[in-house]
Formats: structure tokens, C-alpha cells, sequence
């Protein structure tokens, strides 16, 4: 087996539930979200045939499925034109409830996917466990701006939850 | 309200397994589809070229075979320029390479230079040509049917300006998106 090959293995054992996590981050539809996905996991293999291990594995992962997913969005939105929103206006929008946990999921998810790419790559990244320094690495935003942006969502979050409780 | 990361992580996802076979066979099909895209653009310009060339052997006057040429030069001009586009394909190891917010940036600059671009590399070609060839049917045309290639002359540029328009706005959004982009590393 090639390296590109058992890298590829190894970040698909390891990271195949935060990847999926993501692209349910970037795409709502079912079907698109099975194709984002793939096509993240096969941006990822073709990734894998010039890691250098310039960086940390999971900082790569991230990496490429973010920046696949980017594309994706990019291209989606000449078909489906949808207005992104900023953190600073996030905390305007509407969203449709459910029920208790799944009510906070599902806002916290199409809120998500509401959001400006960078903010979107931000709170994804936050969500699946990373710090600031990692997030930063990541995005190419300082550390400090990294951490009020985070807070900014956390704060929206919160307050949109105890306004429909 | 429940810890955000714990309800984020403890959600139910559809995980996605392929193995290294499906793959190479992916990689390959793209491939594919990018070569079968290239052959249709290539395609779609011969008959551009197919065309104007009949004409031109159909037509006697001077003027009108010269237009007829520029034209498929500017054809031709448009299909190299969509080829060498397409050829220019990031490498695989890029999205792994770059920061979020630079890959985002870049893709957002490559769209927006093509639609600004669009005057030099697909409007621009072809305007000496019709422009030459309306003119001369306008000059040559009896009173009574100059109409028509004033008509010709004002739908070409009507649709020339109209695309030219769109472009830039698009343009003109990407633009905003970048500025924004800007200020976000601040």
C-alpha cells in the first residue's frame, strides 16, 4: 500500500465522523450532502500524494475538507443564490423550531449553515473540539480574532436558545 | 441549553466509506470529464469556424469575407483562451497547503478576474468582425432595407453590453466578498 493510500486510511478511520459532521455544516439537501462528502473524501486521497507532513494530520484534514467545501459553496451559489450571513448579523435570523435537543441542533446547524464561509470554518472547527491556536492555523486568522468570533456565536447561540424557551 | 461541542459531536451522521479503488476510479472519471469537456468546447468552436467558413465561400464581396474572418479568428482566439483556463488546474495538495481564508480569497480573485476579464478574452475578439460586417451591410444595403442591419448591429450590441453588465456586477460582488475577506485577518 502507498503512503497516499494509508494516509488516507488513517484520516478516514479517524476523522470520517467529524468530515461528516462538516459537510452537514455546509449542505442541508441529503443527497448534495452524500456527494460533498464523497467529493471531500476523494479531494482528501488526491490531497495525500503531496503531504508533506508540513503540518499536523488533522490540521491537513481539516484543511482540505474545509477548503473542498468552500468550492463547493462557491459553485452552489451561482445555482441556488442564498444570502450568507456574518456573526454580526446572525443573531437576526429566524429559524424554524422543533423539539429540546434536537430543536437545538437543528438551529444550531442551519445557523451554521448560514454563515459566511470563514465564520462557517470558525465555528466547525470549534464545535469538533479545537482551540484557538488550531483554529488559527487552520484559517489563517490571529488567535485573538479566532477567540471574540467564537465567543460572538456562543453568545448568539445561547441567547436565541433562552428567547424560544 | 445543552454544551454546544457535546451537541454538535453526540449528532447522528451519515458516515461515508470508499475504498481506495473507487477512489483511483473517481480520479479517473474526473479526469475524464474534464478531457470530454475540453473536446465539447473544441467542438462547439469548428462548427462556429464550419459555419463562417461556408459563408465566406458563399459571399463574393471582400468586405464581408474579411469580417467572416475575423470572426473565426476571434472564434478561435475565445476557444484557445477556454482551453489554456481549463488546463490551469490547482494542484491536489493545494487545499491542504493553504490557509482557509487564503484558499478562499484565491478562489474568489480567480472568478472575479475571469468575469472581469470577459471583454478581453470573449467579447473583444469578436466585435472587430461583426462590428465590419454590420457596417458594411449598413453602408451597402438599399434605403428602403437598412433596417436590417441596423437591427443586426443594435441586437449585437444590445447583447454585448448586456453580458458585459452582468459580468461586471458579478465581478463587482466578488470584489465586496474579497474587501470583506480583507478586513476579517485584521
Amino acid at each position: 500500500m502507498s503512503d497516499q493510500d494509508g494516509l488516507y486510511q488513517h484520516a478516514a478511520a479517524e476523522y470520517g465522523a467529524a468530515l461528516a459532521r462538516l459537510a452537514q455544516g455546509y449542505e442541508a439537501d441529503s443527497d448534495k450532502r452524500r456527494d460533498l462528502l464523497q467529493e471531500i473524501h476523494l479531494a482528501l486521497w488526491r490531497s495525500f500524494d503531496g503531504f508533506k507532513a508540513e503540518c499536523s494530520l488533522r490540521t491537513w484534514v481539516y484543511r482540505v475538507a474545509h477548503n473542498t467545501a468552500t468550492s463547493w459553496v462557491i459553485r452552489q451559489r451561482r445555482s441556488r443564490p442564498q444570502m450568507l450571513v456574518s456573526l454580526e448579523e446572525a443573531g437576526n435570523l429566524q429559524i424554524e423550531p422543533d423539539s429540546a435537543r434536537q430543536v437545538a441542533l437543528a438551529r444550531l446547524t442551519e445557523l451554521i449553515r448560514r454563515l459566511k464561509p470563514v465564520d462557517r470554518q470558525i465555528i466547525l472547527c470549534y464545535l469538533d473540539g479545537m482551540d484557538a491556536a488550531e483554529i488559527s492555523d487552520l484559517t489563517g486568522l490571529t488567535p485573538a480574532n479566532v477567540a471574540t468570533k467564537v465567543h460572538r456565536i456562543k453568545i448568539i447561540l445561547t441567547e436565541d436558545y433562552h428567547a424560544r424557551t | 441549553m445543552p454544551e454546544l461541542r457535546d451537541l454538535w459531536q453526540s449528532q447522528e451522521v451519515e458516515e461515508t466509506r470508499i475504498s481506495i479503488e473507487e477512489l483511483r476510479a473517481r480520479a479517473a472519471g474526473f479526469q475524464k470529464r474534464m478531457q470530454w469537456r475540453n473536446l465539447r468546447e473544441q467542438l462547439a468552436s469548428g462548427i462556429v469556424v464550419v459555419c463562417f467558413v461556408s459563408m465566406s465561400m458563399k459571399v463574393s464581396a471582400t468586405v464581408p469575407r474579411i469580417s467572416f474572418g475575423l470572426i473565426i479568428a476571434g472564434a478561435v482566439y475565445v476557444a484557445f483562451h477556454l482551453y489554456l483556463w481549463g488546463r490551469v488546474r490547482p494542484l491536489p495538495s493545494e487545499p491542504g497547503r493553504q490557509s482557509c481564508i487564503d484558499y478562499y480569497r484565491r478562489e474568489l480573485e480567480q472568478q472575479r478576474d475571469l468575469l472581469r476579464s470577459v471583454w478581453k478574452w470573449y467579447l473583444g475578439p469578436l466585435i472587430p468582425g461583426l462590428a465590419l460586417f454590420a457596417g458594411w451591410g449598413i453602408v451597402t444595403a438599399p434605403p428602403e432595407r437598412r433596417w436590417f442591419p441596423e437591427l443586426f448591429a443594435l441586437v449585437c450590441a444590445a447583447v454585448f453590453w448586456g453580458v458585459a453588465w452582468l459580468n461586471r456586477r458579478a465581478a463587482r460582488q466578488f470584489d465586496r466578498q474579497i474587501k470583506e475577506l480583507t478586513g476579517y485577518g485584521q
